[in-house]
């Protein structure tokens, strides 16, 4: 039996997982963004003096860059550790937004932006952003063209976090493939340089007209902060701004700023998605049946349902520990516990969907429920408890008690009719869809876990000797088939959804994805079981299901 | 001893063998045959027609242009015409050819102009190792009847046909309706693949790319619109000549003949992972094995590669004259491949004897050679008939317990009997 002392170490392990993997991603993309860094310096450099290149890089860039770069991991690697928040109406989405915890990541973004901005700008020549006024040396002048490049990083700091953090669905992908890291690397960095380059267009644009138009401000209270006096010659107007050169080098730091960026986030997703393949027994590591449990940090649930679903499908020689009995005893211990975890994270899924999916009823009018407060006695009981709708009634004597409870049912009921209005309603009524699309975040690892059942059913018939498995065939074939039932309806939903202007692909894709696998499990069931389906006493219902499936015409 | 086709029996003159029951084969005169005296294992199989409008129908297609009188038109008018029909090049080429003395200029600098696009078209085709547009999509369009493709489904039996009109009828018996499968940018359409453990999924492999349709056996629509498709392109990888579900049906690859990248997808999220390696020519053949560890990729030239479906790593092999055109693997194991290449009339059988398994010791599998295992020279039968030459189509059925092969200009398929276990065996059937 597992003390919580047991449970409490293997979440540290699990914890431990993700943080050396945390670690060794850092490294990487250390080691990537100093190559960057000094593949920009030399090429800036060579363009004005070739055998000087390496006094490019000051002492303080690699620091910097560390900074830069240890704020990126935190907010990277935020995604893959906690479960994504869950917001039912507007209301709520928009204050999310407003939360600290973003205001923490903007500021990482912003200093992220700011500080590759300054590294890329100052390895191409001088790093000071005012010198020595020419007229009076004794003052000093700003550098406007450096000030609006070092500006430039803030906005695209700021840019990347509305774009990439708070307007955009925060979601890891794994690989379609299981190749090696650095494959996955070669085969992805083209496409992340093409990606970033494309995308940099726009904020530089955006960025160039917010100068055009604030330039003139901001420079002042940057002159005002740090005393320094306002440039002779101001870049703001419109044919200085429009210079080719400072255009040019302006979009080549943001293209710089963007891959370090996405490159960044690539070599996190690497890293961290890379199977990893759990025991199935140890005292001192994590083990499969654990790390599939809801403690599990998200990531490592994620990797155990990917591990069971290959262990499943390829590993003749793990399959067959699960479906080993424990000596001494003779119990299957190890499926029993995968099992459990593997029903449990179906039956969360659904009861999840069923919930997501079924139409809230009606809220009742509130004449209904404003009655005068009474002790309840008797009769009154039976009324409370045949109209589910009604208020609890208040048993309790105490004045300022009762005097608090009212003042709580009057503004409930204020409340209520408030978020009637249809302004109002827009904003605090309920969302049915995004508790189905928060829920499609996690839709993979159910699919895993589906097919990986499926799976080992099937090599069951061979593998099994004792009968292990077979036993819950049954258990298997029902919750896999209630899972497609939940799934069939929240995919008519989201065929609706589609014409709907707040369309998300993500989600659509995902509820077809789902079901399409799940199918898929099913199928492979059937063509497995197909002699064997009457004798497994399934349901009525569930049998019917399944005869569609041996015949291949299921809906 | 090497098996030719000279071992085969003889046919009985004037018959036709029409099945195979308890292993004695059965004949039928070539008027009356009539496969249902002998038989019900095919009764419940759907019962396909393909009527001569398809043809009718292409023809109008192809030389629709031709239906018209030449007129003698302006210059301008014949430019916007070109510019709206084939583009710039059109337009140059009406440019150069003008025979008008006052456009002499103009003419020259058109000439030039279209001297250097053939250059770079020239240079471009020589880079990529491919053959043009032309050559890939005609290269299989020796055939010369209405049907393009014809594949069963893996589960039950359902059948796909392609045509030359680049549309796609499904045939059931369970189903009256026979329905077509029609889009617009749907042309050339090279390959059609059913998904495994998928009731109603077929992949169609065209010049645009390829077309997901999913058709629900219960619908009582004869023509689904394109809502019931999705179509998978990237941005490089368009004309799409091969496509090879994976047997779990989980992944879909597809590559091109004149593109040396493939390509595997997560189809039901429209999302792609391009396999790159360097060498060969564009890849012409893939083919999964049954239990989707390996994955046959034959390219243009005399290179294969077998890819490791676990690292995603290849194995690369050299054939010793030609490209494969014809792979079956061992059914129910993937340790045993066989295979067909252009220029030699041979059936090769990989691994060799000499070896356990494909990827069992890597550092000797550049001196291990594949074996051969049928003649397939053209031979004359005393029957009369002339069989042999180069391999079509080939096919293992799913026991392992014959092999069928199609050849080019011959009426006649040679089935072997095979055996896998324990040793590998082929006799003619």
């Amino acid at each position: 039996m597992e003390t919580m002392d047991d449970l409490g170490a293997k979440v540290e392990l699990g914890r431990e997982l993700c943080l050396g993997r945390l670690l060794t991603a850092s490294c990487w993309t250390l080691a990537l963004q100093l190559c960057l860094l000094i593949g920009w310096s030399a090429v800036l450099q060579s363009l004005s003096s070739p055998s000087s290149w390496s006094s490019a890089l000051a002492w303080w860039h690699p620091p910097l860059l560390i900074l830069a770069l240890v704020s990126q991991a935190l907010f990277s690697c935020n995604d893959y550790l906690i479960e994504p928040q869950l917001n039912t109406n507007r209301l709520k989405i928009f204050l999310s937004k407003f939360s600290f915890r973003n205001l923490i990541v903007l500021t990482l973004y912003t200093t992220l932006g700011t500080s590759l901005a300054l590294v890329y700008t100052s390895s191409g020549g001088s790093s000071a952003i005012w010198l020595p006024c020419e007229g009076d040396p004794s003052k000093w002048c700003l550098q406007e063209e450096r000030f609006f490049l070092i500006l430039g990083g803030l906005f695209l700091g700021t840019y990347f976090f509305l774009h990439d953090y708070l307007l955009a669905i925060r979601s890891f992908k794994f690989p379609i493939l299981q190749q090696c890291k650095f494959t996955q690397l070669k085969s992805r960095l083209s496409s992340v340089v093409t990606a970033s380059v494309r995308s940099t267009s726009a904020p530089v644009s955006v960025y160039v007209t917010a100068y055009y138009v604030w330039g003139k401000s901001a420079r002042n209270v940057f002159c005002w902060l740090f005393s320094v006096s306002p440039p002779d010659n101001p870049i703001d107007s419109f044919f200085s701004l429009l210079r080719p050169s400072i255009l040019f080098y302006f979009w080549l730091v943001a293209c710089m700023v963007t891959i370090s960026v996405r490159l960044t986030e690539l070599l996190f997703n690497i890293w961290l998605t890379e199977r990893h393949m759990f025991p199935l027994t140890s005292d001192s590591a994590l083990t499969l049946k654990e790390a599939l449990g809801g403690n599990s940090p998200r990531i490592i649930r994620h990797l155990a349902c990917l591990d069971f679903y290959l262990m499943s499908a390829k590993d003749r020689d793990r399959r067959r520990a699960v479906f080993e009995l424990s000596q001494p005893g003779g119990h299957p211990h190890t499926w029993n516990a995968i099992k459990t975890q593997c029903f449990a994270l179906i039956n969360d899924f659904v009861l999840g969907l069923e919930k997501g999916s079924r139409p809230t009823p009606e809220e009742p009018p509130i004449r209904l429920i404003r009655r005068p407060l009474h002790i309840c006695h008797g009769e009154a009981n039976k009324e409370s408890l045949a109209d589910p709708f009604r208020r609890p009634s208040i048993q309790h004597t105490d004045p300022l008690v009762r005097i608090f409870t009212n003042l709580r049912d009057w503004s409930l009921i204020k409340w209520a009719e408030v978020s009637h209005f249809q302004f109002i309603s827009y904003f605090v009524g309920e969302l049915s869809e995004s508790k189905i699309d928060n829920l499609l975040l996690g839709g993979e690892q159910v699919m895993w876990v589906a097919h990986g059942l499926s799976h080992l059913a099937c090599h069951s018939l061979e593998e099994d000797n004792y009968g292990v498995m077979q036993n819950d065939l049954p258990s298997i074939i029902t919750s896999l088939l209630r899972l497609k039932v939940a799934l069939d309806r929240i995919v008519k939903q989201g065929g609706l959804l589609k014409k709907s202007p707040k369309h998300d692909e993500f989600s659509f894709r995902m509820r077809n994805a789902m079901r399409a696998s799940v199918k898929r499990s099913i199928y492979r069931l059937a063509i497995h079981f197909k002699m064997y389906i009457l004798d497994l006493h399934l349901p009525k219902e569930i049998e019917q299901q399944m005869l569609t499936f041996v015949a291949f015409k299921a809906v | 001893m090497l098996c030719t086709l000279k071992d085969f029996p003889d046919l009985p003159e004037g018959t036709i063998p029409l099945c195979e029951i308890d292993g004695k084969l059965y004949f039928a005169p070539n008027d009356v045959a009539n496969i249902h005296t002998f038989t019900s294992s095919v009764s419940s199989h759907p019962h396909v027609t393909v009527t001569k409008d398809v043809l009718h129908h292409i023809s109008t297609k192809l030389h629709s242009d031709r239906v018209f009188l030449p007129v003698t038109d302006s210059l301008s008018h014949r430019l916007q015409t070109a510019w709206y029909d084939g583009g710039l090049v059109q337009v140059l080429e009406i440019l150069a050819n003008q025979q008008d003395n006052s456009f002499i200029v103009g003419n020259f600098l058109a000439s030039w102009f279209l001297y250097g696009h053939r250059l770079f078209l020239k240079a471009k085709c020589f880079l990529s190792s491919s053959t043009s547009k032309e050559k890939i999509f005609n290269r299989e369009r020796y055939k010369v009847g209405p049907i393009e493709h014809i594949v069963w489904h893996p589960h039950c039996p359902k059948l796909a046909v392609a045509t030359r009109d680049d549309a796609i009828s499904i045939y059931s018996t369970e189903c009256q309706l026979n329905p077509v499968l029609k889009a617009k940018t749907q042309r050339q359409v090279s390959c059609i693949a059913w998904r495994p453990l998928s009731e109603s999924e077929l992949a169609v492999g065209c010049s645009e790319g390829v077309y997901i349709w999913v058709v629900d056996p219960n619908s009582i629509i004869s023509r689904p619109s394109i809502s019931c498709t999705t179509l998978l392109k990237a941005p490089t990888h368009r004309r799409v000549t091969t496509i090879a579900w994976s047997p779990q049906g989980d992944l879909l690859a597809t590559a091109s003949w004149n593109d040396h990248v493939m390509y595997i997808w997560n189809v039901d999220m429209k999302d792609s992972v391009p396999l790159k390696r360097i060498g060969g020519g564009g890849v012409s053949l893939l083919s999964w094995s049954p239990d989707s560890s390996m994955l046959f990729a034959s390219t243009t030239t005399t290179m294969f590669r077998i890819w490791n479906c676990d690292a995603w790593e290849p194995e690369i092999w050299y054939t010793l004259g030609g490209d494969v055109i014809a792979i079956c693997w061992a059914p129910s194991m993937s340790d045993m491949l066989l295979f067909v290449t252009r220029s030699d009339p041979y059936l090769y059988a990989l691994p060799s004897a000499t070896r356990t398994s494909i990827f069992a010791s890597p550092a000797s599998s550049r001196h291990t050679a594949a074996h051969v295992v049928a003649d397939f020279t053209r031979v004359r039968l005393d029957s009369g008939y002339t069989v042999g030459g180069e391999v079509v189509n080939m096919v293992w059925d799913k026991k392992g317990k014959h092999l069928a092969v199609m050849f080019k200009d011959c009426p006649l398929i040679a089935v072997y009997t095979t055996n896998i276990a324990p040793h590998f065996y082929l006799a003619p059937g």
